[in-house]
């Protein structure tokens, strides 16, 4: 039985109903970026082994971005849609979505991870222009994605959440120092 | 009702009369020289990326992530002439509490009935109620625009929910990093948010370690980055309306996974309570929470009241005001609606109610047909507006890090204050400072104004 007043001393403990609506919501968009990223990642990384062009891996992709429920009329806008443009499924929408429920669930720490992860989508120049592009790209998405489940896995499993408390604590000693 | 002749001025903050730099800008101006453009604008663009990264945001639509348009150029404000907006703060805060005391508690002669009771914010529910250790205003915010020579004057006062604490916090704290030159020279005035909150909530509540939360509409709302940055700086919950509950024993519960809990004081930042919480009010009108800011401030948001502020301090404090306020029609008269109609052209409309920008009309910035169709209005309904002098307050250096241009543009303050239950009152140094767009006077970030830091210098 846990001491009802105790739980509000405990940031860990802080699972108030909207904080958990948006926890859950943080995590189904978190994987459907991450899917949608390692589906453009494996067909990215057979295409270059396969030697095959620009065209063919949007044709792959098509079936691909079909099964997520994106139209896509024009293959050759596959992997745009499934990158960014799509409004629904696409791994930018599913990011900043994510983003937006971390705002209420986590520090600020795990909100700088996710604009991290937003911002590799956010250059227009880094759009794919070529199938190793296009796995290069998908890579650096994962390795942001990583960096996120590191810190959920630090504030939640190991408390060493960088807060905006701590942000602030250590402003006010670079303060007095100087 | 006038408050004081204010000439018009312009003046930018960081020249003198004659056009030589005022002496606490040099520092500045120099280091500024000393980076030069192409530095300025890569740190100009670091510090964007860094308030993009901590989603530093101030919301116009909730579908659209948008971090807040800041100038990270600081303005300086000199110790002296803060410390003569700091008491003129606090002065007017004490006697906004008093006010409101008399008129639930008490029977004030101030302000006259009828502009009280036509207050669309007045609540009559509160009559006789006394709010915990008698503090109505915890959170204060209050508008000045400055006239030259370190005469500040005041355009409003932010009663309900004031917010930009956190956006004072947050650029300064981003734009010290980013750019640490430009504190070369300067002893800056330090402040403690945290601590002053912290302490005022203790102070309000009975029991040793009140449980604290803060009450937030949602991450749509527009100011949601202000909620979730005090709740964690603050180390309090956020919660939602539907997070919480009046209980059996007439207490506010917080529903919570691993079992609820009572919570002591709720710092909201939601207007509507009955809408996000059922039966607040009335816990509140029992006593069993504490509410920060309490119900009821919201009268002295009104335009209207806002005349008679000058009357409170002397009523209550015996004092004069320290700060003036700017000129302002009660249009009920008939000769004051007279005068305004015949210099419409050249006042400033503001409506009863209005708020972040809304309904604050500056006439000689609108076109002929807007002018004579608010002019109409006027003359329906006197009694939803006040006019005001226009003012042509100080403008501010900012810098295009896209042209790497410097640019003038209007700029106002908003100080930020908190009262404990002791009565004790910080004000805390430095303020938000808020930008205009080019070829305009508002600054509400509502509006579309940005913001800078502002530093009170030694």
């Amino acid at each position: 039985m846990v001491e009802p007043r105790s739980i509000a001393y405990r940031p860990d403990r802080w699972l108030t109903d909207s904080r958990v609506y948006n926890l859950i919501w943080m995590g189904r968009w978190l994987e459907r970026a991450d899917n949608t990223t390692r589906v453009i990642n494996n067909f990215a990384r057979v295409a270059v082994e396969n030697g095959s062009d620009m065209v063919a891996l949007q044709q792959s992709l098509n079936s691909a971005a079909a099964i997520r429920g994106i139209p896509t009329e024009d293959p050759r806008r596959a992997l745009e849609l499934l990158l960014r443009r799509h409004e629904v499924s696409s791994i930018y929408h599913s990011l900043t979505t994510a983003r937006g429920n971390a705002t209420h669930v986590g520090t600020v720490e795990l909100i700088r991870a996710l604009s991290e992860a937003v911002l590799t989508l956010e250059d227009d120049s880094a759009m794919p222009q070529s199938p190793l592009d296009a796995l290069l790209l998908t890579n650096q998405i994962l390795e942001r994605l990583s960096a996120v489940y590191k810190v959920i896995d630090d504030n939640w499993f190991h408390q060493e959440a960088l807060s905006e408390e701590e942000v602030y604590r250590r402003f006010v000693q670079q303060q007095q120092q100087q | 009702m006038l408050t004081g002749d204010i000439s018009k001025t312009t003046l930018n903050e960081h020249l003198n009369s004659d056009g030589s730099t005022r002496p606490v800008y040099q520092p500045l101006m120099d280091s500024l020289n000393g980076l030069g453009v192409p530095e300025l604008q890569q740190r100009w663009r670091d510090a964007n990326d860094t308030a993009a990264l901590d989603a530093f945001t101030f919301m116009l639509d909730p579908r659209e992530f948008r971090t807040v348009p800041t100038d990270w150029l600081p303005r300086l404000i000199p110790a002296d002439e803060w410390d003569t907006i700091s008491r003129g703060v606090a002065q007017r805060l004490k006697a906004i509490n008093h006010f409101l005391l008399d008129l639930y508690c008490g029977d004030q002669q101030v302000v006259p009935p009828d502009v009280m009771y036509s207050c669309q914010y007045y609540n009559p529910e509160l009559q006789d109620y006394r709010p915990a250790s008698d503090v109505f205003v915890h959170v204060y915010g209050i508008d000045l625009v400055h006239m030259g020579d370190g005469r500040y004057v005041i355009l409003e006062d932010n009663l309900r929910i004031p917010s930009g604490i956190a956006y004072q916090l947050k650029t300064t704290q981003i734009g010290l990093n980013v750019l640490p030159e430009l504190a070369g020279g300067y002893d800056i005035v330090p402040y403690d948010i945290r601590s002053a909150y912290l302490d005022m909530f203790a102070s309000l509540c009975e029991t040793d370690s009140p449980v604290c939360v803060l009450l937030t509409d949602s991450k749509f709302g527009s100011a949601f980055f202000e909620h979730r940055y005090l709740s964690e700086l603050l180390d309090i919950p956020l919660v939602e309306g539907s997070d919480l509950y009046v209980g059996h024993n007439g207490r506010v519960w917080a529903r919570c996974l691993d079992g609820d809990f009572e919570v002591d004081l709720v710092y909201r930042r939601v207007e509507d309570l009955e809408l996000f919480v059922p039966g607040l009010t009335e816990a509140y009108l029992d006593h069993k929470v504490v509410l920060v800011n309490a119900m009821g401030t919201g009268a002295c948001d009104d335009k209207l009241v806002f005349l008679w502020v000058p009357d409170m301090i002397k009523a209550y404090q015996g004092e004069e005001a320290i700060l003036e306020q700017a000129r302002s029609y009660d249009l009920r008269s008939p000769e004051n609606r007279q005068y305004v109609l015949q210099n419409l052209d050249s006042l400033v409309l503001k409506t009863r109610q209005g708020y972040g920008g809304l309904g604050v009309f500056i006439m000689p910035d609108l076109d002929k047909g807007y002018r004579s169709r608010l002019a109409q209005q006027l003359i329906e309904q006197p009694q939803v507006f006040i006019a005001q002098e226009t003012l042509d307050f100080s403008r501010h250096l900012v810098f295009d890090e896209t042209s790497g241009e410097f640019e003038e543009r209007h700029v106002d303050l908003r100080v930020f204050a908190v009262q404990n239950g002791r009565g004790e009152v910080t004000v805390f140094p430095g303020g938000l400072t808020r930008v205009s767009e080019a070829n305009s006077r508002v600054t509400n970030n509502s509006s579309g104004g940005s913001c800078k830091p502002s530093w009170v210098v030694r």
